[in-house]
C-alpha cells in the first residue's frame, strides 16, 4: 500500500513537473537560453564549500585571525560571483537540433546540438535524464555530441535533455531542459552470417531461369570462378552449395541486377531477426552499389539503389510493425 | 567532465608543493616527503608507468602512516598535530585523485590548510604567499572544466580582484564575534625575554632582528625616557635571577597625571611580559598590574594585539611593604670574600644612616666602575656562578649589560640598599619621525634599579661603559656596530647596510598599517569606523549603513565585472537607423536578416512609401559617417 502510495506519489509529481516544465520552457526547434529557462542551484560541491567556508569564519573568529576572516569573506564573494559568472556563461546561447537522429541500434546514436552565440559557453554536458541506456557526452566546436545508446528500434519521442554547465569552479550547476519537439528512428541492428532473404526468391528459380527473367535487364552470361574482391551478391550459391567451389555469375550489359527483397522469414529466426538480417543485406547491397526494391509488411519501397535507396529502406524496417500486430 | 589526465595532476603536484612549502615550519618534513612521493607516483599511474596498490594495502598504509605522523609530531601542540594529520589526509588524496569529486576535495583540504597556515604566521609576506597557494588551488578547480593556460589564470585573477569591493565591504560589516570556544593554541613560540635570565642570555637576543612590537606616540618621547621595562628579576640564587612570588602578585597601579600617550602593536608570544614605559597606566584594558610595576598581557594566547597606554608622571614617593625590601637586599651566602671586600672599600667612610646614604653608595660604585678598564662587548666570556661575578668585576672587566646589572645589584644589596635587576629594550628604530617605534629583540637590554629611600631609581650601568650604546642601538653605535657585523648572520648584515635601508623602512611601515588595519581590525575599531561613518552620513542607522555598504561593495563589483568602460556607444546615426527600423518593424515592414540595406528600401518604397524617404536619409547618412571618413 506504502509503496503504491509512493509509487503514486512520484508519478503525481512526475506529471506536475512536466506540465510545470511544459509552461516554462516550451518545446521548439531551437531555444534561446534566457532568465526564463535557465535554472541554476549549487552544486554538491557548492553546498559544502559553503559550509567549509562558515567553518574557516568560525576558525578565523575563534583565532581572532584577521586573515583567515578575509581568506574566508574573499571566497564568500568568489561563491557569489560564481553564481553570475555560471548563469552567465549559458545565458544567451541558442541550442537547436542539427537533424533529425538516425541511428542503428547496436551503434550509439549520435545527436548533433549546435550552439550559436558570440561567445561559447565552456564545459558544457547534455543528458537526457529518463534514458535507459548509457550515454556520452561530446563538446565540439561550435557543437555538442550526445551519443545515445538504443535499445529498441522503431521511432521514439526524443524526451527532454538537460543541458548543463557547473563552470566555473563547480560551485553552481546552470542547467535546462530543452524540448526540440523531435522523433528519433533507430533502426534494426544488422545481423550478419545469413542468406539475402532475396536469395530464396531468386533461388526459386533457377539461375538459368533468372538470367533469361524479364526483370533482369542484362543477360547471363555463365559461370566464372570467383576472384577475391567480387561483389558477393553475385556469387552461384547454389553452385557452391553443391560443391563446386566459389563461382560468381558473369553477366553482360548492366552489371547490377534488381533484387526484390522482402522480410519473408527464414527458418529459425523470428521477426525482428529477420528485420536485422535484412538491415545487414540493405547496407551490403547498397555499398556495392546493387540495386534493389523491398517490401516489408504493406509497405513496398520501388527499386533503386545508392545511399538515399538504403536510408528509405532502413526508415521502412525501423518503422515495420512488431509482427504481433 | 570525469574523468581526469595527467595534466591535472601536474596541477595538484604544483598545488601541493606550495601548501608544503607554505607549512614547511609547522608539520614534520618526513610528511611532505610522502606527500611528493605519493603525487610522483599518481603521475606515474597517469602516465601509465606504474599500477595503483591494491585497497587493503592502501588502507594498511595509512594507519601505519597515521601512527607514525602522530609519533613524529608526539611533541608538537595539539594543533600542530591537528595540522599534520589533515596534511596526511591532503598527502594522500593523490592515491585516490580518479573523479573530479576527489579533485574538489583537494582543492578544499588546500584551502583549509592555507588557513592553518595563518594561525601561525600573519605576516604581509605570510600572506601573500598564502594568497598565491590559494589561488593555486582554485585554477586547480578551474582546470576541471577548462584547459589551463595563461589567460585563464589571467582571467581567474580578473576576477579574484574584480571581487575586492565586495569582500572588503563585507570584511568590514561582517560582525566580529569574541571566540565561540576555546581553539588549541599553536605552537609558534616566540623567542625574546625569558622569565628566566643567565648571564649572557641576552647576548643572545642580540642575534636576532625579530620583530617584538611597535609602540605610536602621540607625542614624540625624550630620548633617555626609552627604557621598555619588561620584567623584574629579583631573586638571585648564585647562578640565575628569577621573579619572585611576591613581586607577581596583581595590584592597582598608582595613579599620577599622564604626560604622554602611546600604542602598542605587539607581536603574538608566547609570554605574558609587556614591555612599558615606566610609569605607565593601560587604556581600555588587555593587562594587568602586578606588584613589581610591570604589566602582563591578560589571556592564555598571545596573537599580534595593540593596547593602550598613558604613560605617567614620576611619582616622588611610593609605598613599598618593609618585608619586601628586605628581600631585595637578599643575597646567596656564598659570596666571594673579593667580591664582599670590593663592597666594604666602596662603601667606606659613608654612613647608612644619612637618608642620601643609597645615592652616595651609587655614586661611589660609578666613580670606581670609571676608574677601571671596563669594557662594553658583545661577545663577552662566560662568567657562571658567583665566582663568575668576581670574574667579570675583578679580572675580565668586559661585559655586556646583563653583567653591568647584575653585578650593581649585588654591590648595592652587599650595600645593604634594596636592588633589582630589570630586562626590557632599549630604545628602538623610528619607523616614522618622532611618532612611530620598532623594537626588536636586538634591542634587548638590561638594568638595574634601586630604592633610594622614597622611591625606585632606575640606574643603567651600560651607559657609564658605553654611553654610545645607550643613545644609539647596535648597529649605529660606534662601539657596537662592527662587532654586531661580526657576530649576526650574513642576510641580516645585508638587510642593514644603507642601500637597504630604505626599503627594510618602506616595507615595515607597510607591515605596520598591515597590522593596524588588517589584522587588528577588531570589534572596537569596526565600531569606531561606524560611528565616524554615521557622524559623516547622518540621519541614517547603523543596518542602512551596513546594507549600504555590501550594496556598495556589490555595485563595484558589479561594475567591474561588466566593465562599461569598455562598451561602445552607438553613435547617433546608427541610433537613427535603428529608430527608422523600428519605425517601419510596427508597420510590419521587417528587414531580413542579412539584408542589405538598398535592398530593404527598395521593399520599403513599395509597402510603406510614406516612410521611405526618412529611412533613405537615415541610410545615407549612416553610409556617410561610416565609409566617409
Amino acid at each position: 500500500m506504502k509503496f503504491t502510495l509512493l509509487e503514486a506519489f512520484k508519478q503525481w509529481k512526475g506529471v506536475r513537473s512536466a506540465a510545470w516544465l511544459a509552461k516554462r520552457v516550451p518545446s521548439s526547434g531551437s531555444l534561446r537560453l534566457t532568465r526564463k529557462n535557465l535554472f541554476i542551484l549549487p552544486t554538491r560541491f557548492g553546498w559544502g564549500f559553503l559550509v567549509a567556508l562558515v567553518v574557516m569564519l568560525m576558525m578565523g573568529s575563534n583565532y581572532q585571525n584577521n586573515l583567515i576572516i578575509a581568506l574566508g569573506l574573499w571566497l564568500l564573494a568568489l561563491w557569489l560571483v560564481c553564481l553570475v559568472l555560471c548563469h552567465q556563461n549559458l545565458s544567451g546561447n541558442t541550442v537547436s537540433l542539427l537533424q533529425r537522429p538516425e541511428g542503428q541500434c547496436d551503434k550509439p546514436l549520435r545527436l548533433l546540438l549546435n550552439i550559436v552565440n558570440h561567445k561559447q559557453p565552456h564545459a558544457l554536458a547534455a543528458e537526457i535524464k529518463s534514458w535507459p541506456g548509457k550515454q556520452a557526452y561530446e563538446q565540439l566546436d561550435g557543437q555538442l555530441a550526445l551519443d545515445l545508446e538504443v535499445k529498441q528500434r522503431g521511432r521514439q519521442l526524443l524526451p527532454r535533455i538537460s543541458l548543463s554547465s557547473v563552470f566555473p569552479l563547480g560551485l553552481f550547476r546552470c542547467w535546462t531542459v530543452a524540448d526540440f519537439n523531435c522523433e528519433l528512428l533507430a533502426y534494426p541492428a544488422p545481423l550478419a552470417g545469413f542468406a539475402c532473404p532475396s536469395q530464396e526468391w531468386v533461388e526459386a528459380h533457377d539461375v538459368e531461369r533468372a538470367a533469361s527473367d524479364s526483370q533482369l535487364q542484362s543477360e547471363f552470361a555463365g559461370l566464372k570462378a570467383y576472384r577475391s574482391g567480387e561483389r558477393k551478391s553475385l556469387l552461384a550459391w547454389k553452385q557452391f552449395a553443391a560443391g563446386r567451389g566459389l563461382q560468381t555469375k558473369a553477366f553482360t550489359g548492366n552489371p547490377s541486377i534488381d533484387l526484390h527483397l522482402s522480410d519473408r522469414r527464414h527458418s529459425g529466426l523470428n521477426y525482428e531477426q529477420t528485420l536485422s538480417v535484412l538491415a545487414f543485406w540493405l547496407r551490403q547491397l547498397a555499398q556495392q552499389q546493387q540495386s534493389f526494391s523491398l517490401q516489408v509488411g504493406a509497405k513496398q519501397l520501388a527499386s533503386g539503389s545508392g545511399h538515399q535507396q538504403l536510408k528509405a529502406g532502413l526508415r521502412l524496417l525501423a518503422e515495420a510493425p512488431s509482427s504481433d500486430e | 567532465m570525469n574523468s581526469l589526465n595527467s595534466s591535472h595532476i601536474r596541477m595538484s603536484l604544483l598545488c601541493y608543493s606550495a601548501t608544503a612549502l607554505l607549512l614547511l615550519q609547522q608539520v614534520p618534513w618526513l610528511l611532505l616527503l610522502v606527500g611528493l612521493a605519493a603525487g610522483w607516483w599518481r603521475l606515474r599511474v597517469m602516465q601509465g608507468l606504474a599500477t595503483l596498490p591494491k585497497p587493503r594495502w592502501v588502507k594498511l598504509s595509512l594507519v601505519l602512516l597515521i601512527a607514525l605522523v602522530l609519533w613524529l609530531a608526539r611533541s608538537f601542540e595539539l594543533f600542530d598535530k591537528l595540522v599534520s594529520l589533515v596534511m596526511l589526509g591532503y598527502s594522500l588524496k593523490y592515491i585516490e585523485l580518479h573523479k573530479r569529486r576527489d579533485v574538489e576535495m583537494f582543492s578544499l583540504t588546500g584551502l583549509f590548510l592555507v588557513a592553518f597556515s595563518l594561525v601561525f604566521s600573519s605576516q604581509p609576506l605570510a600572506a601573500l604567499l598564502a594568497a598565491i597557494v590559494a589561488f593555486l588551488h582554485l585554477l586547480l578547480l578551474l582546470s576541471l572544466d577548462v584547459k589551463i593556460s595563461f589567460n585563464w589564470a589571467k582571467r581567474l585573477g580578473l576576477w579574484l580582484l574584480a571581487i575586492a569591493p565586495l569582500a572588503i565591504a563585507l570584511f568590514i560589516v561582517a560582525p566580529r564575534l569574541a571566540p565561540l570556544w576555546k581553539m588549541p593554541t599553536p605552537s609558534s613560540a616566540q623567542t625574546g625575554l625569558s622569565d628566566v635570565v643567565r648571564p649572557g642570555d641576552i647576548s643572545q637576543l642580540i642575534r636576532s632582528d625579530k620583530l617584538m612590537f611597535r609602540a605610536e606616540f602621540s607625542r614624540a618621547p625624550e630620548p633617555d625616557e626609552l627604557y621598555w621595562r619588561a620584567m623584574v628579576l629579583d631573586e638571585f640564587d648564585g647562578e640565575q635571577w628569577t621573579r619572585s612570588q611576591i613581586a607577581q602578585q596583581k595590584q592597582a597601579p598608582d595613579s599620577s597625571s599622564a604626560i604622554n600617550q602611546y600604542q602598542l602593536l605587539l607581536e603574538p608570544a608566547s609570554q605574558a611580559w609587556l614591555a612599558t614605559l615606566n610609569p605607565s597606566q593601560v587604556r581600555g584594558g588587555g593587562a594587568n598590574y602586578v606588584a613589581d610595576g610591570s604589566w602582563l598581557r591578560e589571556g592564555e594566547s598571545f596573537p599580534r594585539q595593540i593596547l593602550n597606554f598613558s604613560q605617567l608622571e614620576p611619582p616622588t614617593s611610593s609605598a613599598v611593604p618593609p618585608a619586601y625590601l628586605h628581600f631585595l637586599t637578599r643575597l646567596p651566602q656564598n659570596i666571594t670574600p673579593k667580591v664582599s671586600e670590593l663592597s666594604e672599600y666602596l662603601g667606606s667612610g659613608l654612613s647608612p644612616r644619612t637618608p642620601d646614604y643609597p645615592k652616595q653608595v651609587m655614586a661611589s660604585v660609578q666613580q670606581w666602575f670609571l676608574s677601571q678598564q671596563f669594557r662594553y662587548t658583545l661577545s663577552p666570556p662566560a662568567y657562571p656562578g658567583l665566582l663568575g661575578v668576581e670574574r667579570f668585576l675583578l679580572d675580565q672587566q668586559s661585559g655586556f649589560c646583563v653583567h653591568y646589572a647584575q653585578s650593581v645589584v649585588i654591590l648595592a644589596r652587599l650595600q645593604g640598599i634594596p636592588a633589582r635587576m630589570v630586562t626590557g629594550f632599549l630604545g628602538g628604530e623610528w619607523e616614522q619621525q618622532d611618532s612611530l617605534l620598532a623594537v626588536r629583540n636586538y634591542d634587548a637590554h638590561a638594568w638595574m634599579e634601586y630604592w633610594d629611600g622614597e622611591r625606585w631609581v632606575r640606574l643603567d650601568p651600560t651607559a657609564w661603559i658605553a654611553p654610545d650604546r645607550v643613545e644609539n642601538n647596535l648597529q649605529q653605535s660606534q662601539a657596537t656596530a662592527e662587532q654586531w657585523q661580526s657576530i649576526s648572520a650574513w642576510s641580516q648584515k645585508i638587510w642593514y647596510t644603507q642601500g637597504f635601508n630604505q626599503m627594510r623602512l618602506w616595507l615595515a611601515q607597510a607591515d605596520y598599517w598591515w597590522a593596524k588595519w588588517v589584522l587588528n581590525f577588531d570589534h572596537k575599531r569596526q565600531l569606531n569606523l561606524f560611528s565616524q561613518l554615521l557622524a559623516w552620513l547622518p540621519g541614517s542607522s547603523l543596518l542602512m549603513l551596513t546594507a549600504g555598504m555590501i550594496l556598495l561593495g556589490l555595485f563595484a563589483t558589479v561594475l567591474l565585472m561588466a566593465k562599461p568602460w569598455q562598451w561602445r556607444l552607438p553613435n547617433k546615426q546608427v541610433i537613427a537607423l535603428k529608430w527608422q527600423c523600428w519605425l517601419l518593424a510596427r508597420r510590419g515592414v521587417v528587414r531580413d536578416k542579412g539584408e542589405s540595406f538598398n535592398h530593404f528600401l527598395k521593399r520599403v518604397e513599395q509597402q510603406a512609401p510614406q516612410r521611405a524617404l526618412a529611412l533613405a536619409q537615415a541610410i545615407n547618412s549612416y553610409n556617410q559617417k561610416r565609409y566617409q571618413p
